[in-house]
C-alpha cells in the first residue's frame, strides 16, 4: 500500500469519527426534556455513542483494508495462503484490556448518574398510580404533610417544579408506567409497590405510555400528563373535591357521563362519535340502541353476556373501580349518546 | 394396510395421534367424573392434556420410540442393520432416520419452513403497522402475530437450526462416524414439528392464537385465552428437543473425537457448540419450568403468579430470563463458530488467537448466567440488583469484543476470497458490531430505564439475531451446501441475496433506535401520528427484506437439483468434513482419519490436519461399521 493511501484512510477514520460524534451531539435524538434527570439521561446516551462510535469506524475501516491489501487477485497463484500468525499474546492482552478498562469506567459513571437521576427530593407530593387494563389511576394522597385525597383517571395534573413520587402498582396484569419526556418508566405489578421519581420543571402536556403488553387494548392506554402552574393546579384541586369523590367532575354537576368514557379508557375498545371513541376491539355503541339495564349490565359483569362475534376481553373491573354515580352518569350518557 | 398401519410411518402415525388424543380426552373426562366434579366436560383441562399425547401419540406412530419399546419390553432387539441410513430419494426425509446428515438436513429445512412462516407473521403486522390506527387486523390479532413471530424465529427457527447445522457438520468435522445416541437425535429432530404444529394450532384455538408475547409474561398469560396453552405446550416440546440435542453433542464432542483431536486441536465450531451445548443444558430447564407453572396455574388454579393469592409474578419473570438471557448466546455462539471457520477458510489464515477465542466462548458461558435481570431494570425487584446486573452484562463486551478483534486479526496479511460466505461473515461483524454497541448502552441502568420495552431494544435485538445469528446463518448454508448436497450455489444470486438483505436490513431496523428513543412502545397495534413517517419507511424496508429472502430459497431449489456439481473440497479448507467427497459417503469415514494438527494450518508448510489410513484389514473384512454404532442408546 502506498503511504498516500495509507494517509488518506488514516484521514478518512479520523474524519468519520469526528463528524459522527459530532452529529451525535447536534442532533436531536429524545423528546422534551422536563426534568433535570432527562438532560443527564441524554448526555449519558451521547456519551456512550461518542465512545462506541470510534470502534465501529476502526472496525470498519479494519475490513475495508483487509479487504483491499489482502484480497487475492487472478494473477496470484491459486494455492496462495495466508502468513501463518497464529496470535500474539501482547495485542490479545491489549484488546482484552483496554475494552474492560472503558467499560468499568463507563460502568461506575453510569452508576453515578443513576444514583442523581434517582435521588430522593424534600416534601414530595406522593401519587398513587394504579394501572388496570387499559386505564391509570390516580390517587393525590399528599403534598409535603398536607393530605389530599383525590382520585382520577383522567388526566394527571401536576404543579410544575414539585418534586414527584409515584407509588405504582396494577390492579390485575403488569403495566409499566412511562413519562418519555422524564425518561423513566417503572413496571406495575399486583401485589408490588414500586417508586418512581421526577420533578417537572416545565409547563405543558406530555405523554404518559404504558410500555408492558397488557392484553388487546395494550396500545390504548395512553395518558397525558398535564404540567400547571401551582395557581392553576390549585385551582384544579378545588374543582375536583367539589365534583365527588372520583373522575372528572362537571364544576356545580355531577359527574359526567362523557368523561368516564374517555378517561376510562372505553374510547379504546369502542366506537362512539359521541366521545370520539375509534376503537374497533368492542362493538360500536354507536347506534347501539341498548336500554340502561343493559347497559348497566354489560359494563358490570361483562361476561355475563357476550355480544355476538366479539372475545370475551372487557375488563370486568369497572364494577368495582367506579362509584355508584358515576355508574349512573355513564349509563345516561351512553343510553342518550347510543340511541 | 394392516401393514402399513403396523409398521412405523405417517398411516400409523395419523392413527396414533387420534389414539393419544382420544386417550388424553378420556383420562381428563374420567378422572373428573370419577372425582365427581360438577363440570364433567371442561374444554382447557382436556386441551391441556390432548396437546401433550396427541404428539406423543403421533411421534410413537412415526416410530420414534419403537426400538426403545422392543427393549423395554424384553423382545429380542433387532440388529440394527442400518438400512436406515442416508437419504436414497426426498422421501426418506419425511421418515424417523437416525443418520446424522440426514437429521441434519431435515432440521435446516424444517427450520427454514418455521422461518418463513415467521417472517410472513412478521410482514403482516408490519403492513398493520404502516399507517397509525387501524388497517385490517384486530388488535388480538395484532398481538397474536407478533407473539407467534418471535416464538416461531426463537423457538422452531433459531435455536434449532444450528443444532441442525451442527448436526450435520459437527460429527464429519470430529472424525466421527455418526452422533453418539442416532435415536435420540432422531427424536429431537420430531419433536420440532410438533412444536410448530402446536403453535400453528394455536391460531384456530377459541379466543385465537396465544398474544402474550414470546416472553408469556404472568400473570396476563394466567389468564389468556386457549391459544397460550398450545404456546406452553409447544415450549415443551422444542425445549426437550434441544436439551436433548445438546445431551447429544456433548457427549460427542467428549467421547467420539478421532484419534488425535485433542480439545485444543477441534475446529472453532466443536468449541463453539460445546459451549452452546453447556449452556442449553442448564438452562433450558428453566424456561420449561416457567411454562409448567404457567400450564398449572391455569389447568389446575396453582396460582403460582397471581398476587391475590400469595403468587408472584415477579418471580415468573426471574426464572424466564434465566433461560432466555443465555437464550441469546445458544442464540449466537454456534454462529460464532461458524463465522470461526469460514474467515480462517476464505482468508486462509490460521484463527488469531485460537486458544483466547476457547476461551471467550466459555466466559461467554459463564458470564451469560450472571446477567438475566438485566431485562428487569424495571420491573418491580429490588433496586440494588440492577448494578451488579449491569457491570456482568457490559463485561460480556470484553470476551466478545476478544472475538470480534480475533476475527479481523484472523484476515491480516490473509489471502481473502471474498466468496459469498465470506461477504455473509464480513456482514456479520459490522451489523454484530452495531448490536453490540446497543447492547452495551441498554445494559447501562439509567438508559435502559428510557428505552427498556420501545422499539429501541427491538432495533437492538434483531441487530444482534438477524444482523447476527441470521448472517452467521447464511454464512453457514452458503459454506456447507457444497458439502451437504454435492452441488455448488449460484454466487451472482448469493451476492445479491447479500446486499439486499444487508440493506433493507438496516432499512427496516436502523430506523427503530430513533422512534424508541423518541417514545414509541413496542407490541403496540397503533402509535402516535408523529411515528408515522418513519414506520412507513420500515414497513416498505421489510417487505423488501422478506422478498430478498426469496431470492436465496429459487437459489437452493435450482442449485441443489441442477446445480454445478462440487468438488470434495472446493474452498481447499482443512478441517475433516473437507476431506471427504461431496456429499460424504454414507457412513462418513471410509478410512479412519487420523488428526495429526491444528485444524487452520494455512500457510504453514508441510502441515496436515487429518491423515487417512486405510482401515486394518482385519477391521476391513467386517461390515464398515465403526465399533460403538448401532448398538448404544
Ligand atoms: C379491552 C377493550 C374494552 C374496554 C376497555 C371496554 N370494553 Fe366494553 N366491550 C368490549 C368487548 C370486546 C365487548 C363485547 C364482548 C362482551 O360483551 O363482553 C364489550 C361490550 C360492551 C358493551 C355491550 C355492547 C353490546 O352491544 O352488547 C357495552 C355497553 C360496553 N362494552 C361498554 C363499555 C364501557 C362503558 C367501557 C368503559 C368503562 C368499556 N366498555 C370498556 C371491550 C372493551
Ligand atoms: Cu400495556
Ligand atoms: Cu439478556
Amino acid at each position: 500500500m502506498k503511504a498516500s493511501h495509507r494517509i488518506a484512510g488514516i484521514v478518512a477514520v479520523v474524519v468519520s469519527s469526528v463528524f459522527l460524534i459530532a452529529f451525535t451531539y447536534a442532533y436531536d435524538w429524545f423528546p422534551t426534556q422536563l426534568t433535570p434527570g432527562s438532560g443527564k439521561i441524554d448526555g449519558l446516551y451521547k456519551l456512550l455513542t461518542a465512545v462506541s462510535i470510534p470502534f465501529f469506524v476502526l472496525i470498519v475501516a479494519f475490513m475495508v483494508f483487509c479487504l483491499v491489501e489482502f484480497r487475492v487477485d487472478p494473477s496470484d497463484p491459486p494455492d496462495k495462503d495466508g502468513e501463518p500468525i497464529h496470535g500474539s499474546t501482547r495485542i490479545e492482552l491489549i484488546w482484552t484490556g483496554v475494552p474492560l478498562l472503558v467499560i468499568l469506567l463507563l460502568g461506575i459513571y453510569s452508576w453515578v448518574v443513576l444514583d442523581k437521576v434517582e435521588a430522593k427530593q424534600k416534601n414530595p407530593m406522593v401519587i398513587n398510580v394504579t394501572g388496570q387494563q387499559y386505564i391509570w389511576n390516580y390517587e393525590y394522597v399528599k403534598n409535603g404533610s398536607e393530605k389530599l385525597g383525590v382520585k382520577t383517571s383522567s388526566d394527571l395534573v401536576v404543579p410544575v417544579n414539585k418534586p414527584l413520587e409515584f407509588r405504582i402498582t396494577s390492579l390485575d396484569v403488569i403495566h409499566s408506567f412511562w413519562v418519555p419526556a422524564a425518561r423513566l418508566k417503572r413496571d406495575a405489578t399486583a401485589g408490588v409497590v414500586t417508586p418512581l421519581r421526577f420533578t417537572p420543571e416545565k409547563t405543558g402536556s406530555y405523554d404518559i405510555v404504558c410500555t408492558e403488553l397488557c392484553g388487546v387494548g395494550h396500545s390504548t392506554m395512553r395518558g397525558r400528563l398535564k404540567v400547571v402552574s401551582t395557581a392553576d393546579w390549585v385551582k384544579w384541586l378545588k374543582a375536583q373535591k367539589s365534583g365527588g369523590a372520583g373522575g372528572g367532575g362537571t364544576p356545580g354537576g355531577g359527574p359526567d357521563g362523557k368523561q368516564i368514557f374517555t378517561s376510562n379508557g372505553c374510547g379504546g375498545c369502542h366506537k362512539l362519535a359521541a366521545a370520539d371513541g375509534a376503537g374497533t376491539t368492542g362493538p360500536a355503541l354507536d347506534g347501539a340502541g341498548l336500554s340502561a339495564d343493559e347497559l348497566r349490565e354489560s359494563i358490570v359483569d361483562p361476561g355475563a353476556k357476550i355480544a355476538n362475534g366479539f372475545p370475551n376481553v372487557m375488563p370486568a373491573t369497572f364494577g368495582k373501580s367506579l362509584s355508584k354515580e358515576e355508574l349512573d352518569a355513564l349509563v345516561k350518557f351512553l343510553a342518550e349518546a347510543g340511541k | 394396510m394392516a401393514v402399513t398401519l403396523r409398521s412405523p410411518g405417517w398411516y400409523r402415525a395419523a392413527l396414533s395421534t387420534l389414539i393419544g388424543a382420544a386417550f388424553g380426552c378420556g383420562l381428563v373426562v374420567g378422572l373428573r367424573a370419577l372425582f365427581g366434579w360438577d363440570e364433567i366436560v371442561q374444554a382447557e383441562s382436556i386441551v391441556s392434556v390432548v396437546l401433550i399425547t396427541a404428539p406423543l401419540g403421533f411421534l410413537y406412530g412415526i416410530g420414534c420410540f419403537d426400538y426403545w419399546i422392543h427393549w423395554a419390553a424384553g423382545r429380542p432387539t433387532y440388529v440394527d442393520d442400518h438400512s436406515d441410513h442416508g437419504a436414497r430419494s426426498w422421501k426418506d426425509y419425511f421418515r424417523v432416520n437416525t443418520d446424522h446428515k440426514v437429521i441434519g438436513i431435515q432440521y435446516v429445512v424444517t427450520t427454514f419452513f418455521f422461518f418463513f412462516v415467521g417472517g410472513l407473521l412478521a410482514m403482516t403486522f408490519r403492513a398493520e403497522l404502516i399507517e397509525p390506527g387501524r388497517q385490517f387486523i384486530d388488535a388480538q390479532t395484532f398481538n397474536a402475530l407478533f407473539s407467534a413471530h418471535a416464538a416461531f424465529m426463537i423457538f422452531t427457527f433459531m435455536v434449532p437450526v444450528f443444532a441442525g447445522i451442527a448436526n450435520y457438520v459437527l460429527p464429519l468435522m470430529i472424525g466421527a462416524p455418526d452422533m453418539a445416541f442416532p435415536r435420540l437425535n432422531a427424536l429431537s429432530f420430531w419433536f420440532l414439528p410438533v412444536a410448530g404444529v402446536l403453535m400453528m394450532a394455536s391460531f384456530l384455538a377459541p379466543g385465537g392464537a396465544f398474544a402474550t408475547g414470546w416472553t408469556a409474561y404472568a400473570p396476563l398469560s394466567d389468564q389468556a385465552p386457549m391459544g397460550q396453552t398450545f404456546f406452553a405446550v409447544a415450549v415443551q416440546f422444542a425445549g426437550a428437543s434441544s436439551i436433548a440435542t445438546a445431551i447429544n453433542f456433548l457427549v460427542t464432542i467428549v467421547t467420539m473425537r478421532a484419534p488425535g483431536m485433542t480439545f485444543w486441536r477441534m475446529p472453532m465450531l466443536a468449541w463453539a457448540n460445546f459451549a452452546t451445548s453447556l449452556l442449553v443444558v442448564l438452562a433450558t430447564p428453566f424456561i420449561a419450568g416457567s411454562q409448567f407453572m404457567i400450564l398449572f396455574d391455569r389447568a389446575l388454579g396453582m396460582n403460582f403468579f397471581d398476587a391475590v393469592q400469595g403468587g408472584d409474578s415477579v418471580m415468573y419473570q426471574h426464572v424466564f430470563w434465566f433461560y432466555s438471557h443465555p437464550a441469546v448466546y445458544i442464540m449466537v455462539l454456534p454462529g460464532f463458530g461458524i463465522i470461526s471457520e469460514v474467515i480462517s477458510t476464505h482468508a486462509r489464515k490460521p484463527i488469531f488467537g485460537y486458544r483466547m477465542m476457547a476461551f471467550s466462548l466459555l466466559a461467554i458461558v459463564v458470564l451469560g448466567f450472571s446477567v438475566w435481570a438485566h431485562h428487569m431494570f424495571v420491573a418491580s425487584m429490588q433496586d440494588w440488583i440492577r448494578i451488579p446486573m449491569m457491570f456482568t452484562t457490559m463485561l460480556i463486551a470484553v470476551p466478545t469484543g476478544v472475538k470480534i478483534f480475533s476475527w479481523l486479526g484472523t484476515m491480516w496479511r490473509g489471502a481473502i476470497h471474498l466468496r459469498v460466505p465470506m461477504m455473509w461473515a464480513l456482514g456479520f461483524i459490522t451489523m454484530f458490531v452495531l448490536g453490540g454497541i446497543s447492547g452495551v448502552m441498554v445494559a447501562v441502568v439509567p438508559f435502559d430505564i428510557h428505552v427498556s420495552d420501545t422499539y429501541f431494544i427491538v432495533a437492538h435485538f434483531h441487530y444482534v439475531l438477524f444482523g447476527g445469528s441470521m448472517f452467521t446463518i447464511f454464512a453457514g448454508i452458503y459454506h456447507w451446501f457444497p458439502k451437504m448436497t454435492g452441488r455448488m450455489l449460484n454466487d451472482t444470486l448469493g451476492k445479491w441475496h447479500f446486499w439486499l438483505t444487508f440493506i433493507f436490513f438496516n432499512l427496516t431496523f436502523g430506523p427503530m433506535h430513533l422512534v424508541g428513543l423518541e417514545g414509541m412502545p413496542r407490541r403496540v397495534a397503533d402509535y402516535a401520528s408523529e411515528f408515522a413517517a418513519w414506520n412507513a419507511i420500515m414497513s416498505f424496508a421489510s417487505f423488501a427484506l422478506g422478498l430478498s429472502t426469496l431470492i436465496f430459497v429459487y437459489n437452493v431449489i435450482v442449485s441443489w437439483r441442477s446445480g454445478k456439481p462440487a468438488e470434495s473440497n472446493p474452498w481447499r479448507a482443512q478441517t475433516l468434513e473437507w476431506q471427504i467427497s461431496s456429499p460424504p459417503p454414507i457412513f462418513n469415514f471410509d478410512e479412519v482419519p487420523t488428526v495429526v494438527g491444528h485444524p487452520y494450518e494455512y500457510g504453514v508448510p508441510g502441515a496436515r490436519h487429518g491423515i487417512f489410513k486405510h482401515p486394518e484389514p482385519l477391521a476391513a473384512a467386517k461390515a464398515p461399521v465403526p465399533a460403538g454404532v448401532g448398538d448404544d442408546d
